[in-house]
């Protein structure tokens, strides 16, 4: 057999609603519900099926980039699908339901999960081409993979020797599914009107879409007003969004001398342990006092250096013009200053002494 | 026509022309310095991304590595070279770090990944260096050497001192065969015809993400690609040794192996005298050849857990 590179997924690329991003794994899943049902119906044979509703997911492990692949990202999609989330106007499917932030010393990346309506027609949810991503191109600015002197963090008290961080974005969605309007006489279903055959297709003229109209017949105007009545694909909202992660640093108990002028075996003076909490009186987790809302006494910082140079840039250029600079890992609309702590668990191994940490915050 | 090239005008530069290094601020001779800064530079192109073209660099954290191996020299005083000891004594008890000047080794120490390439090469002290194995050979046909590996970084940036030599540490001689002792409490082992001492630190050298600072805090959040500390998490002496056998297949001195507490296993090379209070032995191994018979027996040693946290603990120097 000649030599045949079709079948690789490298030399493909795809686009996110409308939008470029570089990844190591790409998985579209669609479902549609079926099963038998068998009634009193004088026979096991299956005679009767229950066709439901149809659900498209797709899910994505993206890298982190510095350098002008960092515009297509997977910190950059990440960070539109949140956007949108938070500015519903704006949101083209697919939706995002969860967003996982994995910051490591040698490698960080973000896992997503998005949701999508499985209607075949819409080609732009999930595009899969032959263009090569020219954010790549290393005669623009080379890029390369975000490593630990990248990326700055303060998760509470914690902010030396911090070893990983995973921020986990989750949203809600909600999916819901309406009869057909009473009034609408075109063609009913997800096809092209009388371009297909071996099912059901009515009779009749019109589109395929349906516009929401007014009391006195004008159409309404907004989003989410057009969709096709009689298709198993749900309408999709947006009901909920949450910010958590977990992160694992290092332990560093030094013995000192005390006021008293001598130094104890003990790691229970004022200043003796980093990252965790072995004082009387101090407390690794974000405890909580009648009638007072306690959280960490340090904002919540997760920042990158230097990675939006590339949306300033001039358009059709691939040489920078904007600045450097560290920036929130996450989106720049949502404030997660606020944060508790609510899990501390230390690890005592003859290497590296570690905690792990457990955090929510606040979504401002 | 002139040759083509620079070798109609060239002085090459080679390890005899070139000065030696400093340890410590101590001149030593040294067959062969094979330290340098080291970082894994590699491409990465496991991704969809509309063709097969290595686009992606991954460059990661940066360190110093290397050996060096030298005989071990003393003067006419029959001192031992300062350099040394300072080597000895660091690798024994690994408390505090070493540093290295040398007239070749050129660093950079901005980030890699911003600053590729050519520019801003320093001659810089190698001011944290810590060893990460040592061992002392020697043979009746061969003189005492030692080598010695270290890992390393560059704590801050100093001018490397051009390690120039002071007469002192140069005038002298390499310690043979002839200045080395061996004895244990079972035995005077006259039979000995080589040995390599041994120690071995396990070295951990992690990199942590960048801590948050504050312009308030007036300290901004200094990004390097740096290994950020270095730490020692295992310390293990040990050795091997080979002895010539007797006909009688030296019944007493077979070592069978396990621990003997107290046998005092000492070398003496020169100046260094290596004490090994409890010796742990492997069971002896002697093959059958048509030569003569050749024993190797190797050990580790049972010490304190603390022990190598306080000078001499193995080896101890005139």
């Amino acid at each position: 057999m000649p030599i045949n590179n079709n079948l690789f997924g490298v030399y493909k690329s795809v686009k996110l609603g409308g939008r470029e991003v570089v990844a190591s794994s790409f998985s579209r899943n669609r479902n549609m519900q079926a099963s038998s049902i068998n009634y009193v119906q004088g026979t096991p044979k299956a005679r009767v099926m229950d066709i439901g509703t149809v659900d498209e997911t797709i899910s994505i492990e993206a890298p982190i980039f510095v350098g002008a692949g960092s515009t297509v990202d997977g910190r950059n999609i990440a960070n539109q699908k949140i956007r949108e989330i938070l500015n519903p106007q704006t949101a083209v499917l697919p939706i995002l339901t969860g967003a996982n932030f994995s910051i490591g010393q040698d490698a960080s990346s973000v896992s997503l999960t998005l949701e999508s309506d499985g209607d075949p027609n819409n080609t732009t949810a999930f595009e899969i081409s032959s263009s090569s991503i020219e954010a790549l191109n290393p005669l623009g600015t080379p890029t390369r993979l975000a490593k630990f002197y990248d990326i700055r963090v303060q998760i509470g008290s914690r902010k030396y020797f911090v070893m990983s961080a995973t921020i986990n974005v989750a949203a809600t969605t909600d999916k819901k599914y309406f009869f057909i309007p009473g009034d609408w006489n075109d063609y009913r279903g997800w096809g092209t009107l009388g371009g297909a055959t071996g099912y059901d297709v009515a009779t009749g003229v019109g589109s395929t879409n349906l516009t929401i109209r007014n009391a006195d017949g004008s159409p309404r105007s907004g989003t989410g007003i057009t969709f096709q009545p009689g298709t198993q694909f749900p309408f999709i909202g947006i009901s909920g969004l949450k910010i958590s992660g977990n992160g694992k640093a290092a332990v560093l108990l030094e013995n000192l001398t005390d006021s008293g002028g001598t130094g104890t075996s003990n790691f229970l003076d004022s200043n003796e342990a980093i990252n965790l909490s072995l004082q009387s009186g101090t407390t690794d987790m974000t405890l909580q006092d009648p009638g007072v809302v306690r959280y960490e006494n340090a904002d919540f910082r997760v920042e990158i250096y230097d990675p939006i140079w590339h949306a300033a840039q001039i358009a059709g250029s691939l040489n920078p013009s904007a600045g450097f600079g560290w920036t929130s890992l996450l989106s720049s609309d949502i404030d997660t200053s606020r944060a508790i702590v609510h899990t501390s668990n230390f690890s005592l191994t003859p290497g590296l002494m570690t905690v792990d940490f457990n955090f929510i915050t606040w979504i401002k | 026509m002139a040759y083509p090239g620079i070798l109609t005008r060239a002085e090459f530069a080679t390890g005899l022309v070139t000065r030696s290094i400093k340890i410590n601020g101590n001149y030593l001779l040294v067959d062969q310095c094979n330290i340098n800064q080291t970082q894994e530079i590699d491409t990465d192109n496991n991704f969809i991304q509309g063709g097969p073209g290595s686009s992606i660099s991954n460059i990661q954290s940066k360190k110093i590595t290397g050996s060096l191996s030298f005989p071990i020299r003393v003067n006419d005083q029959y001192q031992l070279e300062p350099a040394i000891k300072e080597i000895l004594n660091h690798a024994q008890n690994p408390v505090e770090v070493l540093t290295m000047d040398t007239n070749h080794l050129l660093v950079h120490t901005q980030l890699t990944a911003e600053y590729g390439g050519t520019d801003s090469n320093q001659l810089l002290k190698i001011n944290s260096m810590v060893v990460s194995s040592l061992s002392i050979t020697c043979s009746q046909n061969e003189n005492a050497s030692m080598t010695v590996n270290f890992e390393g970084m560059i704590d801050s940036e100093q001018n490397s001192d051009y390690a120039v030599p002071a007469n002192f540490d140069v005038l002298g001689r390499a310690l043979s065969w002839g200045d080395c002792n061996a004895s244990r409490e079972e035995s005077s082992m006259r039979t000995i015809t080589s040995f390599t001492l041994s120690i071995t630190n396990q070295i951990e050298t992690p990199v942590f993400l960048i801590p948050y600072q504050t312009e308030q805090s007036g300290f901004a959040s200094t990004r390097n690609d740096q290994i950020q500390l270095l730490g020692i998490k295992g310390v293990k002496w040990t050795g091997t040794m080979t002895e010539l056998l007797r006909s009688g297949v030296e019944l007493n001195t077979f070592i069978h192996g396990g621990w003997m507490q107290g046998e005092n296993l000492t070398f003496k090379i020169g100046p260094i005298t290596a004490n090994y209070i409890t010796p742990l032995f492997k069971i002896s191994q002697l093959p059958l050849t048509s030569s003569v018979l050749t024993r190797t027996t190797e050990w580790s040693t049972l010490m304190r857990p603390n022990r190598p946290s306080t000078p001499n603990g193995l080896f101890t120097t005139v």
